[in-house]
């Protein structure tokens, strides 16, 4: 944990970028607070297979909202524009729609939104896609402790069993646990929400390396930061919001914090 | 014992609860010379108990997700008097009066489960809402006055015992009610079949168990005490029809809360209901379907209590909402909602029905019971919320 090198911070990754997997196209989105104003404005996004595409902005860009309005229209009123993957419009306007066309959202503030805390790792880790280890509703218990430990595994989260508490892990666990559930959903899209916030150097590590492979097994993955070394040394590219819009895409790694405020400051 | 302890810690409530009610009936056995266990007092007790805890079970859908159903009672007046209505009146066939009354509960239901789930009216302003209305049209229906008698098929449902196909047993002066005694000793079984199975399934994934000589004497004590009551009922009349549709309720609400997608996506939306809604959880379907299916269970409840009473009264299902509220917490549920379980709300309100029940025979005024009965609700939660407040201190 202690004793990595700075520059060892962020794993290397190169694997092959396929096609345009999920494009967002002409996004519109009215704040619900405020219905005449615009929250979000004409945001389009391209994101291919295999890549990691980040969001870069200040706090109240916009970021979170356009996330969460694509993922379902969990936020925001009178949306308009297009969601499409492989090519073809697709209706995620529900969040249901949204998981069963492989969309998955992790959110910023795991313990609110993303974790039912009073329940347990294996609940936790199935609630997405639970007919996955069901029979007519009836859940197969042998299969989601199975399941529950497979991820427990393949994560290293560190739990005593997959009944303990989510409530008692550790912030890094709990985010684990989070990123189980919607693995466990078979995502072809994951849009991360300040993924290692508030989270120990070692967890985060960690966290980046399962970013890294699962853009490498194909998954198109958007990475919204507000750390500017992590979405400079995670992205492929990046997208700069200012304000719910767009204003500048920017290659990944080799791009400069003074580069991204540069685009942010400019609008 | 590490065992042990971790299982007594996580099911301090349950255990509590039940061994409560062990020590209620022994102690009620004991002030009452015995007449508590007598057959006749315990069929009573089912039978007077059994509206309340026909509600407890739908109640406590309503309390795993944060609220409650203050309609119930109204309901029970407003079915019964449909009830009234239909085979007092009209004379209509008992079966499809049934049918009809049953599918008027669904439609309340809805009604209040499209204000609660689509327009995100507070469930305690919409059922309080319902309560006012649904009490004063089963007023304006029954006009003041009492509709009786009912129909003998109706009246069966509470006041009628199984049938004993075997013809009975007799061993010297006692005579056994062979029926019952099959179907007790079978649930004993299957119980203790379950039982065996859940603890390999422990040890298969070793999870916590109690030390063995513990969980056999926990098997023991629950197959002795279920034999005996199966025993008092056998020589008396049998189980009374009104406990077995409890049983059927009791454990099919039990299996889908514990072991289906829908019983786990009300426990998630108890839990955090943001978070289950972007787990995919379609909370407001959950909502609609927990109260169309509080009010049909209600509508179980007024024909049970109006066979029992063989009359529909303008008066009835007066505070049965709050019986049925008590129980569940009595019974464990958290008042901010995900946790919970129908067999504990089944044993709260067991417990309270014990405590009216051992009161009345004592002598001690159904005033009195009331009292008692607000402080023992108090009492529940106070150490529900104590004990929770201690196991976070200590984490």
């Amino acid at each position: 944990m202690v004793g990595r090198e700075i520059t060892d911070m962020f794993p290397k990754r190169s694997n092959p970028i396929g096609d345009v997997l999920f494009e967002v196209q002409e996004w519109t989105v009215y704040n619900p607070d405020n219905p005449e104003k615009k929250k979000l404005d004409d945001v389009n996004i391209k994101v291919r297979a295999g890549e990691v595409v980040g969001l870069a902005g200040l706090v109240g860009a916009g970021r979170t909202e356009l996330a969460m309005s694509v993922f379902g229209r969990a936020y925001g009123d009178a949306i308009s524009g297009h969601t499409l993957i492989d090519g073809e419009e697709v209706d995620i306007s529900t969040i249901p729609k949204a998981i069963s066309h492989g969309v998955a959202y992790v959110p910023e503030d795991r313990k609110e939104l993303g974790l039912v805390l009073i329940q347990n790792v294996k609940e936790n880790t199935t609630i997405a896609k639970l007919r996955k280890i069901a029979k007519l509703s009836v859940i197969n218990e042998h299969e989601e402790n199975v399941v529950a430990e497979d991820f427990c595994k393949r994560l290293n989260t560190k739990t005593p069993t997959i009944l303990q508490t989510t409530g008692n892990l550790s912030g890094g666990n709990q985010q684990k646990v989070v990123l189980s559930k919607w693995l466990f959903s078979d995502p072809r899209v994951l849009i991360l929400d300040e993924p290692t916030r508030g989270i120990d150097v070692g967890a985060k590590h960690e966290i980046y390396t399962i970013i890294n492979s699962l853009a490498a097994q194909g998954m198109a993955c958007i990475l919204i930061s507000s750390e500017m070394p992590e979405i400079i040394g995670m992205s492929d590219r990046i997208y700069v919001m200012s304000e719910g819009r767009i204003t500048a895409e920017l290659p990944g790694r080799t791009t400069t914090q003074e580069e991204i405020m540069r685009n942010i400051l400019n609008n | 014992m590490s065992g042990l302890i971790a299982i007594l810690k996580k099911n301090v409530r349950q255990y509590m609860m039940v061994i409560a009610l062990a020590v209620a009936m022994v102690a009620f056995g004991i002030l009452t010379d015995g007449i508590f266990f007598r057959p006749v007092n315990l069929t009573n007790l089912v039978l007077q108990n059994s509206y309340v805890l026909i509600l407890a079970v739908g109640m406590l859908l309503c309390t795993l997700t944060g609220n409650v159903d203050l309609s119930v009672g109204s309901i029970v007046c407003f079915i019964g008097a449909l009830c009234g209505v239909m085979m007092v009146d009209l004379q209509w066939n008992p079966y499809v009066a049934m049918l009809l009354a049953l599918l008027v509960g669904a439609l309340i239901g809805m009604w209040q489960g499209f204000w609660i789930a689509f327009v995100n009216v507070p469930p305690f302003i919409a059922t309080l809402a319902g309560m006012l209305v649904f009490r004063g049209l089963g007023q304006v229906i029954m006009k003041g006055q009492t509709k009786a008698p009912f129909p003998k098929e109706f009246q069966l449902i509470s006041s009628g015992y199984i049938p004993d196909p075997f013809g009975g047993l007799s061993i010297g002066a006692l005579h056994f009610h062979v029926f019952t005694l099959l179907i007790g000793l079978l649930i004993v079984a299957l119980i203790i079949f379950g039982e065996i199975q859940k603890r390999k399934k422990q040890k298969k994934y070793d999870f916590d168990m109690l030390p063995a000589g513990i969980w056999l004497a926990k098997v023991v004590f629950i197959a002795t005490v279920l034999v005996a009551f199966t025993v008092v009922f056998a020589v008396y009349k049998g189980f009374p029809n009104i406990l077995i549709l409890l049983g059927i309720l009791v454990i099919g609400y039990q299996f889908v809360a514990s072991k289906t997608i829908q019983g786990r996506h009300i426990y998630a939306l108890g839990g955090n209901r943001k978070a289950a809604e972007l787990s995919g959880v379609k909370v407001k379907w959950v909502m609609f379907w927990i109260y169309t299916n509080m009010a049909i269970l209600a509508a179980v409840a007024a024909m049970v209590f109006t066979a029992r009473l063989n009359s529909a009264t303008p008066k009835a299902g007066q505070n049965f909402e709050m019986d049925a509220i008590a129980a569940c917490y009595v019974g464990g549920s958290a008042v901010s909602g995900g946790v919970g379980s129908i067999i504990g709300a089944v044993v709260g309100g067991l417990f309270i029905g014990v405590l009216n029940n051992g009161m009345s025979i004592i002598g001690i005024s159904t005033d009195w019971q009331q009292a008692i009965k607000g402080f023992v609700l108090l009492a529940a939660v106070a150490f529900d919320l104590y004990s929770k407040s201690r196991s976070s201190k200590i984490a």
